[in-house]
């Protein structure tokens, strides 16, 4: 008798304790801000969402869409949001010009775009750049040069032009090598049947995580744990997408009704190499990756100084949620 | 198996009913048969469940074993023409590699040609044993030259087979590659120069699919039983069987069995698998690789023997069951029916039927008790013989001398009146007061004979049995006493009383005695009360009658003696009589198989209960 009572006085008080650990946890609210619209890749986002895995985290997590205007690390850096999603490219060069950011965890291990030519044209490597005119926008350019260089092709030996992303004007042939996000023009034109050559940059030296996490230093140093929390919840959605894309429609249609969320599906199957490589775990970020991707930027006069590997990158969180400690 | 000559009725309630003993024989049987049934059904489901757990841990086991085995064997065999090739003899021919920017020599343009045609060679049949074969820059890690002439000039700098390669053989885990549009495993291996300076790194591409294949390839008795094998990230690296999207490198487990392994540890379990299905799991830590092996089996499966015996002894059961109950039933009657044949003879016997008998065919106990119980009723029989002649004698004694005394006191009664009357004045005083002595004396001994008559024709001159309204014979009996109830200012009630199958005369003198009682023996002074009443038995089957008065009563010492013959419980001076009227009363009752009992107090009245059948069986009463 005295036995069941005190088994009945402890299930009461576990369920008190587990009741007052997620009611405390409840507050901790998180601004999320995305750099685009609703889209396939944010997938694990809205599942993480939806199925409560920030909720059982203890975690208020609010989503903010962006589009091309949106400038996330100024956000997270004014405060606006507490973490944000950009390239890492771009993080070491807020990170250089004084804002004080860091990279968590980087959900596309390798750099999403990719160079495309159709394959009746022969192109098929960047040697094949040599002469011809190569559609770029600026973040691709940038890429291109990088990787051109890497091979030791001159600038002044290919030709760039700004177009908008078109499959008619590809198809017109008169600009023959296009560069643009692996699952943007390349993927459309693929799923239109069109034979291609992928050329990606990854493969020629080009190193560079995009889809990169980031907060301030300062959320960082307060709120340590709910960072950690944020990417465990977001990871266990990314997860759940990974092994079941069917779900992609249904969240996307959800949030934006105008969006071709068969589409954003297959943009999803499209960039999951970039995610899960097999050679790093899901979300990882590596201090050499950073430090050859500051090396790269200073070389190319993007940044104008060497900045510190710890000042733009913080692995703690993402190595807590994979169980790697020390 | 009862011999019986008599006619009584089949009563079959005793004190142990048959149906029960039956019942108690069939329920313990069944019991039995049961609890029997559930221990070897208990007992043969654990043994065989374990059984075949420890039996399917065992397969796996061995499984897993087997394709650790094979997976190692496959890789090492990799590693082992990786090493071949590393010992290209015109390696040291291409000399140092060129600065960046700066092109090869036409020597090392023409060696890296025929390197590259010698590469091709390990990717195409009969070899097949790459995907793809290439040399990497020992710096840059660039695509020097390749089985594939698109991956030269690709840079592979941050690839750990370029970064390891360049120190030992290594062995990529597999990676997702995007130039191959699939996952793949590189083995690689630094080439050395004869100095000793590393002239550049030889890496090997394989595609999945013999892995797959290795791990996915069906053997053992059991169909659910697969294999599979999950990197260090979790993340499966072949592809489980019953999964039918893509999971490699795309769906990760996180069941027991791999955090487990995942641990460095090897063993069986049972447990969920990724499916949320039960398994009977084996797992091995492949160190070297970083690898999780598993080898399941469905324990739906495994157990489908113990289920399919489940199922096997329930439908035994049943039938157990079912040939139990009539086995059960079969006995109980067996054993049963002799003893359920020897309580209805004892209760013939007890009924009076002395010539019921058992047969003697049982050659145990019950025979043995049959044989006493025959041996019983011979004796009973010889005694009731005997005691029915030794009655009979006694009535006929009774009858004769009872009539043959009639003639001689009948003289001397007459003959003494006849002398009072015609010679009374030859006798003195003395004398004729001696006379009338005898004469009393006689009409007394007259009395006391005529009673005994009457007591003795109750057996001797009994008629049949016939249905006899009471109301109507007691109204008939009280005009016969009208008299001796206007004398005694009597006054009785009666309630409408019963027919009954009686002997008409037999009930009048019942009714008559009873009623001349109530007369006789009201107190002094008084006239009497008497009530007669009848009640029918809770059973239907009989009446009671109740003739109660308002008399003297009696001590209730006495309720027995009064019914036996010439007992008189007051002096003849008080209240005259012989005697004899309750015992003819009695004798007349029991000879209708019936029963009856005096109840009262001194100076209470008393009240007499007879009880007689309401259907009476001609010849019923054996109380004759």
């Amino acid at each position: 008798m005295r036995a069941r009572s005190f088994r009945g006085v402890a299930v009461v008080l576990v369920a008190l304790g587990v009741w007052s650990a997620v009611e405390g946890r409840a507050a901790d609210s998180i601004r999320f801000q995305l750099n685009w619209k609703p889209a396939g890749s944010f997938s694990g986002y809205y599942i993480a969402e939806d199925r409560g895995y920030y909720d059982a985290e203890g975690l208020q997590v609010t989503l903010h869409h962006g589009d091309h205007t949106t400038d996330t690390i100024a956000l997270v850096s004014d405060g606006t949001a507490d973490i944000g999603l950009t390239t890492a490219d771009e993080l070491v060069k807020a990170r250089a010009a004084g804002r004080l950011v860091k990279a968590v965890s980087a959900v596309h291990q390798r750099s999403p775009i990719v160079f495309f030519a159709l394959d009746e044209t022969g192109i098929a490597r960047p040697h094949d750049f040599v002469g011809k005119t190569i559609r770029v926008t600026r973040d691709v350019a940038s890429t291109l040069h990088t990787m051109m260089g890497f091979l030791g092709i001159d600038h002044q030996s290919y030709d760039v032009v700004s177009l908008p992303s078109d499959p008619a004007l590809f198809l017109s042939g008169s600009v023959p090598i296009w560069g643009a996000h692996i699952s943007g023009l390349a993927l459309r034109l693929q799923l239109a049947g069109h034979r291609l050559n992928l050329i990606f940059p990854h493969e020629y030296g080009v190193v560079s995580y995009s889809q990169v996490i980031f907060t301030t230093d300062r959320f960082l140093e307060t709120r340590r744990d709910a960072v950690s929390a944020f990417l465990r919840a977001s990871l266990l959605g990314l997860q759940d997408v990974l092994e079941q894309p069917g779900l992609v429609p249904a969240l996307i249609a959800a949030r934006d009704a105008s969006a071709d969320a068969a589409m954003e599906r297959e943009r999803m199957l499209a960039v999951t190499p970039l995610i899960v490589t097999g050679e790093a775990p899901v979300g990882w970020i590596d201090r050499d990756v950073f430090a050859y991707i500051i090396q790269t930027l200073v070389e190319s006069g993007e940044v104008s100084a060497p900045v510190a590997v710890e000042a733009v990158m913080d692995d703690g969180p993402i190595r807590s949620v994979h169980g790697y400690h020390g | 198996m009862v011999d019986s000559g008599g006619t009584g009725p089949a009563v079959r309630h005793t004190i142990l009913s048959p149906r029960s003993f039956v019942s108690s024989i069939f329920v313990v049987f069944l019991s039995l048969a049961l609890i029997l049934l559930g221990l070897l059904s208990g007992i043969a489901y654990f043994i065989l469940r374990d059984d075949l757990t420890r039996s399917a841990q065992s397969e796996m086991a061995a499984l897993v074993d087997e394709k650790a085995a094979a997976i190692q064997r496959w890789i090492g065999e990799r590693v082992t023409h990786l090493d071949v090739l590393a010992t290209w003899s015109r390696f040291d021919a291409l000399g140092p590699w060129p600065a960046r920017g700066q092109a090869s020599t036409p020597t090392q343009e023409r060696l890296l040609g025929e390197l590259r045609a010698d590469l091709r060679r390990w990717t195409v049949a009969p070899a097949s044993v790459f995907t793809s074969v290439m040399l990497l820059h020992p710096e840059s890690g660039r695509v020097l030259a390749s089985s594939e002439p698109l991956d030269e000039g690709k840079i592979k700098r941050f690839r750990r087979y370029f970064i390891e390669g360049r120190h030992a053989p290594f062995i990529q885990n597999p990676f997702y590659s995007l130039s191959r549009n699939a996952v793949i495993m590189a083995v690689s291996e630094p080439v050395w120069r004869k100095d000793g300076s590393l002239l550049g790194v030889l890496v090997g591409e394989v595609g999945l699919q013999p892995l797959d294949g290795i791990v996915r390839r069906q053997s053992g008795l059991i169909a659910s039983a697969e294999a599979y094998v999950v990197n260090n990230a979790r993340l499966f690296i072949t592809q489980p069987k019953h999964i039918s999207n893509p999971a490699v490198l795309r769906r990760a487990n996180y069941t027991d069995m791999v955090s487990r392994c995942l641990m460095g540890g090897s063993g069986v379990i049972t447990a969920d698998d990724h499916d949320g299905r039960s398994v009977i799991a084996a797992y091995r830590w492949i160190e070297a690789r970083a690898f999780c092996v598993v080898a399941q089996a469905e324990r739906q499966e495994v157990l489908r023997g113990v289920n399919r015996l489940i199922w096997s002894l329930l439908v035994v059961a049943v039938g157990a069951l079912l040939v139990g109950m009539v086995v059960a039933l079969f006995f109980a009657r067996t054993l049963a029916r002799p003893v359920e044949r020897m309580a209805a003879a004892a209760r013939q016997l007890g009924q009076g039927d002395l010539s019921v008998r058992l047969a003697e065919t049982e050659r145990n106990e019950l025979g043995e008790l049959a044989t006493e119980f025959n041996a019983m009723a011979d004796r009973l029989l010889e005694r009731d013989r005997e005691l029915r002649r030794s009655n009979r004698e006694l009535e006929q004694f009774a009858y004769v001398a009872s009539h043959d005394l009639q003639e001689p006191l009948r003289k001397i009664t007459s003959f003494g009146n006849l002398i009072l009357e015609e010679k009374s004045q030859a006798l003195d005083q003395e004398g004729r007061e001696y006379l009338n002595y005898i004469i009393d004396a006689g009409r007394r001994m007259r009395s006391l004979i005529d009673d005994l008559l009457a007591y003795s024709r109750v057996a001797t001159r009994a008629a049949p049995f016939e249905p006899v309204d009471l109301s109507d014979l007691l109204t008939s009996v009280r005009e016969d006493l009208e008299l001796a109830i206007q004398d005694a200012r009597a006054d009785i009630k009666a309630a409408p009383l019963p027919t009954v199958m009686a002997d008409p005369g037999q009930m009048r003198q019942l009714l008559q005695n009873l009623l001349s009682n109530a007369l006789k023996y009201r107190k002094p002074n008084e006239s009497a009360r008497i009530d007669v009443t009848a009640a029918r038995d809770a059973s239907g089957k009989g009446c009671t009658l109740a003739i109660d008065d308002t008399g003297i009563g009696f001590d209730p010492a006495y309720a027995e003696e009064i019914f036996k013959p010439f007992r008189r419980l007051h002096g003849r001076s008080t209240y005259p009589g012989t005697g004899m009227g309750l015992a003819i009363c009695r004798r007349i009752v029991e000879r209708h198989g019936g029963t009856i009992e005096a109840r009262g107090m001194p100076g209470q009245g008393a009240t007499f209960l007879v009880r007689l059948p309401l259907e009476h069986v001609e010849g019923a009463p054996a109380h004759e």
